[in-house]
């Protein structure tokens, strides 16, 4: 069995707690993270990420792997960021995995994430499983990108499952594919 | 930094200026590379065929225990924080005491999220208990409301004086019938009367007449 090596991730940590954040970034490292980079709000997070886009070499990382960010921040809050990474032309990578942390874990303010192309939602309070739990999730289980006009984000549907109604596109001429090059 | 294939938000827009058949696509499915797993250095192995090694789970564990040894040290302040704004929220009515109690639901939100991943699940209790009533509708809350507000930061604070981590046993639960107390005692409609006046009877009018124009 082989083992994970996180030492090549670069990852961003979102988060307004300071003590929240600390800790995260240090189980982050001890888990074997490569290099964890912090924002204290969702506005510094977007200026990282758009340093990151214009000047890799001024913003001290050359890529973002993941980015985890706590939802209730001010003046830019966690849904706010994600929408900005998922839809802006200044966001460096719009596929860039997006775990949201919170203590709002009720299926409507999940919902709401969801609805924003969050790729995973880890609930406060949290243990080390439960952030594993998340990472592992990222790198074994990806999910495709739908773009439709009213949603961009990880395909909403982890697995097929009957559903009452199916409002999906269903015709092959109405779907494209897009690969980007092949796994080596 | 992966540059994306297409342009997503725009392209809807592009496509129409596109040739016949990509004005029939509804919908784009972005079938990626799987990067993270190469860069874990796990891109061959099947799924399930991996694992976290034991040395960083345990080392991962390790860092958690000593922030929770941390923990009542330095949620005390966070504590004060919401000791002065329950004060302030005293000294003010209205506008001004309503941004107080916002501003307390928030700290307990926090508190909510803290507690329970350092150790502490009866602050993620209490925390949640009080982010509730702060986040009910309404205006400027009462006395009463703030009464139920100093009760949570009393418990609260006395689970960190004495440590009272995990359930917390027979203090814990003593903890929780002390704060639910004071909840039904701040709660209770106002007491009636036992003999209430009788309404006052309606003035009689003088007859007038009606005046001719």
């Amino acid at each position: 069995m082989a083992n994970y090596n996180f030492s090549m991730f670069n990852v961003l940590v979102a988060e307004d707690n300071r003590y929240m954040r600390s800790m995260l970034r240090t189980l982050l490292y001890a888990l074997g993270v490569g290099n964890v980079v912090t924002a204290a709000d969702g506005g510094e997070a977007i200026e990282l990420l758009r340093k990151v886009k214009e000047n890799p070499t001024l913003a001290g990382v050359s890529s973002i792997d993941i980015i985890f960010s706590n939802w209730q921040m001010e003046p830019v809050d966690g849904t706010m960021l994600l929408k900005w990474v998922r839809r802006s032309k200044e966001s460096p990578d719009r596929f860039v995995p997006f775990i949201i942390v919170s203590g709002y874990a009720d299926f409507q303010r999940v919902s709401v994430c969801r609805d924003l192309g969050v790729t995973e939602f880890l609930a406060k309070p949290y243990s080390v499983d439960n952030l594993l739990g998340r990472m592992t999730a990222l790198v074994e289980r990806p999910r495709q990108f739908v773009l439709t006009e009213q949603y961009f984000g990880p395909d909403r549907r982890r697995r097929p499952a009957p559903t009452p109604i199916e409002r999906r596109v269903m015709k092959e001429s109405e779907i494209e594919i897009i690969y980007d090059e092949p796994s080596r | 930094m992966t540059s994306p294939p297409a342009d997503p938000p725009a392209q809807p827009a592009a496509a129409a200026a596109e040739p016949e058949r990509k004005e029939r696509v509804k919908v784009r499915l972005f079938r990626l590379r799987n990067k993270l797993k190469e860069k874990a250095g796990v891109g061959r192995a099947a799924p399930g065929d991996s694992s976290i090694a034991v040395e960083a789970l345990e080392k991962a564990m390790a860092e958690m225990k000593k922030s929770q040894e941390d923990y009542p040290d330095w949620v005390r302040a966070t504590l004060n924080e919401l000791s002065d704004d329950h004060k302030s929220a005293l000294e003010k009515e209205g506008e001004e005491r309503r941004k107080h109690f916002k501003h307390i639901g928030g700290i307990a939100h926090e508190l909510k999220g803290q507690g329970g991943t350092f150790g502490y699940p009866l602050i993620s209790v209490f925390g949640k208990s009080l982010n509730e009533l702060c986040e009910k509708e309404g205006g400027s809350p009462t006395d009463n409301q703030l009464e139920i507000v100093k009760a949570h930061i009393d418990v609260m604070k006395a689970v960190i004086k004495d440590r009272v981590s995990g359930d917390g046993g027979d203090l814990g639960r003593e903890l929780l019938m002390v704060l639910d107390r004071a909840i039904k005692k701040n709660s209770a409609p106002p007491k009636m009367m036992n003999n209430p006046p009788p309404p006052p009877k309606p003035k009689p009018q003088p007859f007038r007449a009606p005046t001719k124009k």
